[in-house]
């Protein structure tokens, strides 16, 4: 018996010494003692979603977006800090007349296989976007582009077929990024981007579901990245990718939700950066369908809804703007503040009476089953009630509310936009334009002077000209209640404290070329 | 024997097909198709239907069931509606990580639930059994996330012994294990309680029994009266509990692969059926249906192997 009693001691203790011998070899790499060993150049970003693909034209989702921006680079990028357009592969450009870019590309950049990168290049990617038969999601960022030429290695010219204003803007989208064409002509870059760009990463693995691996391009244009590996994990449950920064499987995420966001500050090995973010949360309303067709009604819930309260509990992470074209947006001015409508429940039940609806009315309010707007809705509903509009909640899954409000079969909805680009056009156009809608304009809205201002924002040439029509459009849409804009998102990175050099921008974004660990 | 396997394997074909059936009417009644996932919410309806037409989705709903099925027949899954990805590569990947978690929980499962129950049933009414009894009730109601994240932040958290990071070597080897432990203890924590009641309950009717007294009367030692004679005549409903366990890992492991990050079949399956990928959830549907229906049939053949007194003409 107590042979048998030893036996089952020495087994626990030697397999408790195993594992715990397991656990300190892993510990050492994620303690931060000094240590004269070199910090291994190894960079881990865990992501909620995988990416779709790893092709520009053929992608438009934010985690294939993070893994172009390392691999691939655009014609022009905005500037994290001012929010400018600026040159990236272009060294400048010209309007000969308002439908003509040419554009000067710079010299001596090579793709990561050691072709050079020309005009042609450029002509390439575009004209296999416009190509209907390749399905590009975005080829709408260049739909007015009907002729591409490419006189010489280094100028490419734009010819459009109605004047394009925010043609630079759209040149600095993630998917209008350069291809190699030797890379995709040899294959299938939306599954395997080896050398398929001039980025400061070349791609080396997916393995799709689990991760996609980056390595260094030694011989980039900008200099050679400090980062020897860059690996993209998947990680679908928050909890799990939060513990994994915790305890250094990992070294940074973004999109941080509140429930978990004291965890990561109070972790003296943690480091989370908030910045104001473009991304609108917003209530809207199907302008097809009585009574939100009604300005009064829509100013009521405007005026019914407490949205100081709601970020309150956000942790930290909204701000308020009443405008739609949010502060961190091209179009954006503070006069916008001015304008809209705070919380007054009193106003609210009034201009319900004026509408017709002393005795409040029935309403459905459509929602996408993700936390983010599961939180929201009965927040809205419950304010609701106070002026007697009897709210249901009908929650659908993602791609079910997708279908459901381009088909214009909700009354009202709860949904978010964010910018890509950070130009307030790219809110207008896909959200408000008449055309939009069976697409990407859920509200229904169709105002032929609405129409025609936003038509405005997207045609005129000159930016100065073309910004006061934002700030304009932006009164006129928050005065007429085109939305209810619930909050605006405060974006958080969250890292590991040797993390550095990791440039983060306001509508999520990063960029990790000079990013390093120390 | 043989062409009772066979007869079986042939019925395999007509729940296939059904499978199909069902699946595909599925997605397709659901609002919401691929390609407005694909083109996201700021496509256009002219991106909208080029994507449309590019995954073929124009097409008359019975041809597009029927130009997939000849694909199937021809051992063709088709490519994923979202990435392009051949089904068939997407599949086999995620099926073997699925398949070694599911097999390692099972094994531990039934060590586990089958020596806690005999125990339990031999020292019926002692500390020993409540405790067990009162770990399997846990077990079968506390939910499989909750228990993951509480062992996630005990053991990966406090003491740093294993990692949550997926899978990130073969089993066998170190690495391998410090990823394996925690999701097969997660996983099989259920099956365990299961199996630990129904053999308690299964030897306990089993040890009363004339037989035993009679083992116990003939001298031998309590140790082969249990093992022998009450474990032997208990294992048929432990076998078939243990068996419909399995099947259901295969199946169940959508929340335990989410929590330990582990690229499976359950979150492929999630995934897929959020972007209507219909090639994918078909696929994945297909082969999943495929296991439990063989481990059903492997199941009836132990029953054999166990009791002499079944056997399939």
């Amino acid at each position: 018996m107590k042979k048998r009693l030893l036996g089952i001691v020495m087994s626990v203790t030697l397999l408790s010494s195993l594992f715990t011998g397991c656990g300190s070899s892993s510990s050492q790499g994620q303690n931060n003692q000094p240590t004269n060993q070199p910090v291994e150049q190894k960079l881990t970003y865990v992501s909620m979603t995988d990416a779709v693909g790893v092709s520009p034209i053929l992608t438009n989702d934010s985690a294939s977006s993070n893994v172009l921006r390392g691999v691939y680079e655009t014609l022009f990028m905005k500037d994290p800090v001012t929010g400018e357009i600026k040159p990236l592969l272009a060294e400048s450009y010209t309007n000969p007349d308002p439908n003509t870019w040419v554009i000067t590309l710079k010299k001596d950049i090579k793709f990561q296989d050691g072709t050079p990168f020309t005009s042609e290049a450029v002509k390439y990617t575009f004209e296999k976007i416009l190509d209907p038969a390749t399905a590009s999601p975005r080829a709408s960022l260049i739909k007015s582009v009907d002729k591409i030429e490419a006189p010489d290695d280094y100028t490419v010219i734009l010819h459009t077929s109605e004047t394009y204003g925010i043609m630079l803007t759209a040149l600095a989208h993630d998917n209008l990024s350069i291809v190699n064409p030797a890379a995709d002509k040899a294959g299938d870059i939306n599954r395997d981007a080896t050398n398929a760009g001039t980025g400061p990463f070349i791609f080396k693995e997916w393995v799709p579901g689990d991760h996609i691996t980056l390595v260094k391009n030694p011989n980039y244009w900008q200099g050679e990245p400090k980062l020897d590996t860059v690996i993209y994990k998947v990680v679908p449950e928050m909890a799990t990718a939060v513990t994994m920064i915790e305890n250094g499987e990992a070294d940074f995420m973004v999109s941080v939700p509140p429930e978990h966001l004291d965890r990561l500050k109070n972790n003296p090995d943690v480091t989370v950066t908030m910045l104001e973010g473009n991304p609108t949360r917003y209530v809207g309303f199907n302008f097809e369908k009585a009574p939100f067709d009604n300005l009064k009604v829509r100013q009521a819930v405007s005026y019914a809804l407490n949205r100081d309260a709601y970020i309150g509990t956000l942790n930290g992470l909204g701000y308020k703007s009443k405008g739609i074209i949010g502060p961190r947006l091209i179009g954006y001015d503070k006069e916008i503040e001015n304008h809209g409508y705070d919380y007054d429940v009193a106003k609210a039940k009034q201009l319900l009476a004026e509408a017709g609806y002393p005795d409040g009315f029935k309403a459905v309010l459509s929602v996408g089953n993700t936390d983010m707007y599961m939180k929201m809705a009965p927040y809205v509903q419950a304010q609701l009630k106070e002026i007697n509009i009897d709210v249901e909640l009908n929650v659908l899954d993602w791609a079910s509310y997708l279908a459901h409000c381009k088909a214009g079969e909700q009354q009202m909805y709860i949904n978010g936009w964010s910018n890509v680009t950070g130009d307030g056009e790219e809110l207008l156009y896909p959200q408000f334009y008449s055309k939009s809608i069976g697409a990407s304009n859920y509200s229904r809205y169709n105002k032929p002077e609405m129409d025609e201002l936003i038509i405005k924002t997207r045609v005129t040439v000159d930016q100065t000209e073309r910004v006061k029509y934002l700030r304009e459009a932006n009164i006129k849409f928050t005065d007429d209640v085109a939305w209810v804009p619930m909050f605006n998102d405060n974006v958080t990175l969250a890292a590991r404290k040797n993390v550095k050099g990791i440039a983060f921008e306001s509508n999520n974004e990063f960029r990790l070329n000079n990013a390093y660990k120390e | 024997m043989l062409n009772y396997i066979i007869k079986r394997l042939i019925q395999l074909i007509p729940v296939l097909i059904g499978v199909s059936i069902v699946v595909f009417l599925m997605i397709y009644l659901i609002p919401g198709d691929a390609a407005e996932i694909i083109g996201g919410p700021a496509a256009t309806a002219d991106e909208v239907a080029n994507i449309r037409i590019k995954l073929g989705l124009d097409r008359p709903m019975h041809e597009q069931y029927l130009r997939y099925m000849s694909g199937v027949l021809k051992g063709d899954l088709g490519f994923s509606f979202q990435t392009g990805q051949p089904v068939s590569e997407a599949i086999k990947t995620r099926y073997v990580n699925t398949f070694k978690l599911a097999v390692f929980s099972a094994v531990v499962a039934a060590i586990i639930g089958v020596c806690a129950g005999i125990i339990a049933a031999v020292k019926q009414n002692s500390w020993f059994d409540y405790l067990c009894m009162s770990v399997a009730t846990l077990g079968i109601s506390a939910p499989t996330f909750w228990i993951g994240l509480m062992l996630i932040i005990v053991f990966c958290v406090k003491f740093k012994i294993f990692t949550i990071s997926g899978f990130t070597g073969q089993i066998w080897t170190k690495e391998g294990l410090k990823g394996m432990v925690l999701p097969a203890v997660t996983l099989g924590f259920n099956s365990a309680a299961m199996i630990a009641r129904m053999t308690r309950s299964s030897v306990l009717e089993i040890i009363h029994q004339d037989y035993i007294h009679t083992a116990r009367a003939k001298g031998l030692s309590e140790k082969i009266v249990v093992l022998k004679h009450a474990l032997k005549n208990s294992l048929i409903p432990i076998v078939t509990v243990i068996g419909v366990n399995f099947g259901s890992l295969l199946g169940g492991t959508v929340v335990v692969e989410s929590v330990f990050a582990i690229n499976g079949i359950g979150r492929l399956m999630v995934q897929a059926i959020n972007a209507r990928d219909f090639p994918m959830v078909q696929g994945a549907v297909l082969i999943v249906a495929t296991t439990f229906v063989l481990v059903n049939l492997i199941t009836d053949i132990i029953y054999a192997a166990i009791d002499p007194r079944i056997s399939y003409k």
